[in-house]
């Protein structure tokens, strides 16, 4: 039962069975597998945005009073352990947990982790007390027991799966139906109690669906690392969209990559844990998201960060040595007195004039000395141009703070209609005068050099 | 490729005023990655009232921050009282918002007050009663001498507010930073925050004020920052105070500009000056 | 009394709860009003793979090295915490959970293939047993005392020391990190050194009692005494009391319950039975009409606009 997924073979063949899902053990527990990282990413995500996240960490620990509980009350009776029953168990004490947390809510001032923390212990502690009892009964049966508690995915049968499959769709199915309110309801509660959305009875669902979700997990991974389920895809998704909508789908999908990576890997080495083996693989895909995710991920956020950075030097270089020139007539400036013109530190500036070279937009006429280049001036005279548009648009018609727009990264052209940027450039016309032309090159030309290739 | 430290503070250029309270030279400061305030460049004397005034989202808030090192800035440098924000920390109040903090936490009035005194009472070493006495004085000049021992989620709004303020009071700091100390707080808290704010002036010391209120800025304080993503004047409030920089911070906002004029004219007339 | 209640066994019992209840309270008291509480249950968990690694090196149980790899496990866990939290954004419960459920699993796997799994049991570690505690003597200047004994006085001792040290420090991070830097105080280095307070609460638990009766003892008296009082300094004292009220009264449940029950004369875990009486001693107070309605009053005063 709980032995390999896979009749033994040369390493090689039995992966490709395991790949190819030539086996139908293999292909029921895949199925499983995914289908319980799928409606885990779908409830997880609403729990996120609920700020319960590790609620499900209260529902899978409280299932094991639930299932003790089942074992010992079956056994006393005289039946067969049974794992429907065992099931039941858990998912009462599961909800009774749930129903213990929001109760502990709404009558104390207690926050929602001091809530779940108490309600932890107290049904896990439980947990270990009907289990010590099971232990002295004697029998086989506390080594059953353990595997609930650490899991064991691959003696998931058909008939577990069906029961998986079934909870699964259920979930699925009443989170679509009621996507827009509970998404409501994690946005803005009181705005969704003020058009009539009971908040008691959307947690209720929401509760629902975790305890279901906690429950075909159960068998797969395990009633401590139940809340990885529901706690890693939607945290990994969250690196990927800013939309609710997609984050659910990246979510599910995530957790059902992650389950059947975490299958196959544990059916591969038979030794490794498969509960564990799944939540790894979760973290693994957790990783990549934190990484390269496009939304706020590590390294598309250092990117952005670097580029503004680079920008802003940029700005300030061109727009200073334009100032420099026509104050002065010299077309060439040294560094030292570049140093001068604003704060900022040699570091600073020589980053930025490397950059500016090689881009051809500076030249360095001799060690220490620079100019623009006849491209870095046309670019600097439209900057000069699109911060005073920006700034004259800002004084005169902007009715807001203007925090959203990056004058330097946004051409104004791009934000604003054209007869308006006509008509702000007559108001301003005196002003940029002789400096800035009015059209001073076309503007896609200006687009294609904007962000400059590195190291081109 | 020697790449030399990214250092702001390392930076040279333009000399800082050693004489301003607050010296703000060339700062940009780029907050979830996109500039929100741009090529700062300011000089606040010391001895003043001033306000900080803008539209939401102007960057009041983050202005405050960068100079107290509470926000990375993109470029520029800061001095406070002639020195860098980190030498002169001890120097400085900050009076957060208040929704910055969690008022369910289990410490009374007088404890949070006493926080004020935590550099000077130092390491390891107990509040003694001295530092209360210190902080009752603070409280009573606030109006809240007798709910000195009530948990803090038993305040009223303004009460809170005036906590805070009191806080900054035992702190003894040459130079304040408050943010929005005005915003939604009852009659008596607004006179009673003003009342030791001028005090606070009459003292020598600086207080930079987040203000939100053009009808009472006028009134309330004796130097004007106007901000919106960048800095449309600074100065003091006789000359500052024109329609023509209040048009260029609210931009086209007539009704508001209305209501400005009203104010200016109930003010005494002083935009002709 | 019961006929099979000993002093010399079962007061042992009790007097390592009571300890292992009163090295919770301070730092659960702190977890609970900077609304951590569930961050005692993720270091419980979180531990386990240092625990596994210390195990690989030194090849037994005893000795420092699991207890170092617990405390830097637990570490790991707060710092990969602050980091998800801080610079990548991730919703603070969210942030928890991945990363205590990721070590665990890591640990779980560690444990079954480095380990033996008949000496490092993976269940022992959430479970505990208390019962054991009796039998595991040493002799201290002629008297025999439990072999955790030192350790779990020594903890106190080390805890009581640096939390009396910096209380002030301590209250100001946790109630206004702004003020706190502007006073001086290192908020970050705070943060960490209440972490390591709850992770060597959780370890010296691991060696002795299991992480059910840390989860149990480090958040619920807290709660309980919250509800009492609105000074920190008595949430803490009052939480202590509690605590040992909650061990006394646990371990009597465990050993007399089943008597009393069913009739049955073997006793059932004291860890979860002391968890099983906080939990239910919550929602006792909970539901007292007069702290219920209390409460919700306080709530109403709470301004937040």
């Amino acid at each position: 039962m709980s032995g390999p997924i896979l009749a033994t073979g040369p390493e090689t063949e039995g992966l490709l069975r395991i790949l190819l899902l030539q086996d139908f053990n293999t292909r029921i527990v895949v199925a499983g597998a995914m289908l319980l990282g799928a409606v885990g990413g779908l409830v997880g995500t609403f729990l996120m945005f609920r700020r319960r996240a590790l609620i499900g960490d209260v529902l899978g620990h409280a299932m094991l009073p639930g299932v003790a509980g089942a074992f010992l009350l079956l056994q006393v009776l005289g039946f067969e352990r049974n794992l429907p029953g065992l099931l039941t168990g858990g998912a009462v004490a599961a909800t009774l947990a749930g129903l213990m947390v929001l109760g502990l809510r709404k009558i104390t001032r207690l926050g929602d982790d001091a809530v779940m923390a108490i309600v932890l212990s107290g049904f896990f502690g439980f947990g270990v007390v009907l289990l010590s009892i099971v232990q002295t009964t004697g029998g086989g049966g506390q080594a059953g027991l353990e595997d609930f508690v650490f899991g064991k995915t691959a003696s998931m049968v058909t008939a577990d799966v069906v029961v998986i499959a079934i909870g699964g769709l259920g979930v699925a199915i009443v989170g679509s139906i009621l996507f827009k309110d509970l998404g409501l309801l994690c946005f803005d509660e009181s705005f969704s109690a003020s058009i009539g959305r009971p908040s008691g009875l959307l947690d209720l669902v929401l509760l629902t669906m975790a305890v279901l979700t906690a429950l075909i997990g159960l068998q797969a991974v395990g009633l401590v690392l139940v809340v990885a389920v529901m706690v890693i895809p939607p945290a990994a998704a969250r690196f990927i969209t800013d939309d609710l909508r997609k984050t659910v789908l990246w979510s599910s999908g995530i957790g059902a990559t992650g389950c059947w990576i975490g299958v196959t890997l544990s059916a591969v080495a038979p030794g490794l844990p498969a509960g564990a083996m799944i939540v790894l693989s979760m973290a693994g895909l957790f990783v990549v998201t934190l990484v390269l995710g496009g939304r706020r991920g590590l390294v598309p956020g250092w990117l952005l960060a670097r580029r503004v950075r680079r920008r802003v030097g940029r700005d300030h270089l061109l727009r200073s040595m334009l100032e420099h020139r026509e104050l002065t007539g010299e077309s060439e400036v040294a560094v030292e007195t570049i140093l001068g013109f604003r704060v900022w530190s040699a570091g600073e500036v020589s980053a930025s004039l490397r950059a500016g070279r090689r881009v051809g937009e500076v030249v360095e006429v001799e060690p220490g000395r620079w100019r623009l280049s006849e491209r870095g001036e046309l670019e600097a005279i439209a900057l000069v141009r699109n911060h005073r548009l920006w700034e004259y648009y800002l004084l005169r018609h902007a009715d807001i703070a203007a925090s959203h727009v990056d004058r330097a990264a946004d051409r104004i052209e791009h934000v604003l209609d054209p007869v308006l940027v006509r008509s702000l450039e007559v108001e301003v016309g005196a002003a940029i005068g002789a400096r800035a032309p009015e059209s001073p090159h076309p503007l896609g030309d200006v687009a294609s050099v904007e962000e400059p290739e590195p190291g081109g | 490729m020697h790449v030399p430290p990214r250092h702001a503070d390392a930076a040279i250029g333009p000399e800082h005023d050693p004489d301003a309270a607050v010296s703000i030279h060339d700062m940009t400061v780029a907050y979830q990655r996109r500039p929100v305030l741009w090529d700062l460049d300011l000089d606040i004397p010391r001895g003043v009232l001033a306000a900080v005034i803008g539209p939401n989202g102007a960057g009041k808030s983050t202005m405050i921050k960068a100079c107290l090192g509470l926000v990375p800035k993109a470029s520029g440098s800061v001095r406070l009282l002639g020195g860098r924000p980190r030498a002169v920390r001890g120097r400085i109040g900050y009076v957060p918002q208040r929704e910055s903090v969690d008022w369910d936490f289990p410490v009374s009035a007088l404890d949070v007050v006493c926080m004020g005194m935590y550099r000077r009472i130092g390491w390891f070493r107990p509040v003694r009663r001295r530092h209360r006495d210190a902080a009752m004085t603070a409280l009573d000049r606030v109006g809240l001498a007798d709910f000195a021992k009530r948990q803090i989620s038993r305040l009223s709004g303004g009460q809170q507010q005036r906590v805070f303020l009191a806080r900054a009071l035992v702190q003894e700091a040459d130079l304040y930073f408050m943010d929005e100390p005005f915003a939604s707080v009852d009659a008596a808290t607004e006179s009673a925050i003003l009342e030791v704010l001028r005090e606070l002036r009459d003292g020598g010391r600086t207080v930079v004020v987040v203000h939100h209120d053009l009808q009472t800025a006028r009134e309330y304080f004796d130097w004007l920052v106007l901000l919106n993503t960048r800095l449309v004047a600074s100065g003091a409030m006789g000359t500052t105070w024109t329609p023509g920089n209040l048009r260029s911070t609210y931009g086209g906002r007539l009704t508001l500009l209305e209501d400005v004029g009203r104010a200016m004219g109930e003010a005494g007339g002083g935009i002709k000056r | 009394m019961l006929p099979d209640w000993q002093w010399s066994y079962d007061g042992w019992i009790v007097l390592v709860t009571s300890l292992v209840a009163v090295i919770c309270a301070i730092p659960g008291s702190f977890l609970l009003v900077r609304r951590q509480a569930m961050l005692g249950d993720a270091i419980s968990h979180a531990v386990l793979p240092g625990i596994a690694i210390g195990f690989l090196i030194s090849g037994d149980r005893g000795g420092g090295w699991m207890l170092s790899g617990a405390i830097i496990a637990g570490l790991t866990t707060t710092v990969l915490t602050q980091f998800l939290r801080g610079i990548a954004g991730v919703e603070r419960g969210a942030a928890l959970g991945v990363v205590f459920s990721t070590l665990f699993a890591l640990g779980l796997l560690l444990i079954v293939q480095v380990a033996d799994s008949v000496e490092l049991d993976p269940a022992c570690v959430l479970y505990g047993q208390v019962e054991l505690v009796p039998l595991d003597l040493i002799d201290i200047g002629g008297i025999q005392v439990p072999r955790v004994l030192p350790a779990l006085i020594g903890v106190l001792l080390a805890t009581g020391l640096v939390v009396g040290l910096v209380w002030k420090e301590l209250v100001v991070s946790s109630f206004d990190p702004a003020t706190a830097q502007g006073q001086g105080v290192p908020t970050a280095i705070m943060n960490q050194i209440l972490m390591v307070l709850v992770a060597t609460a959780c370890v010296v638990a691991f060696e002795s009692v299991g992480s059910i009766l840390v989860i149990a003892l480090l958040v619920t008296p807290a709660a309980i005494a919250r509800l009492f009082t609105d000074r920190l300094l008595r949430v803490v004292v009052i939480s202590a009391a509690i605590g040992i009220g909650f061990s006394m009264l646990g371990h009597f449940a465990a050993v007399a319950g089943p008597t009393l029950i069913f009739d049955r004369q073997q006793a059932v875990s004291t860890a979860g039975m002391t968890a099983v009486v906080a939990t239910i001693a919550l929602g006792i107070v909970a539901c007292l009409p007069v702290i219920g309605i209390r409460g919700r009053r306080q709530r109403s005063h709470h301004y937040r606009t």
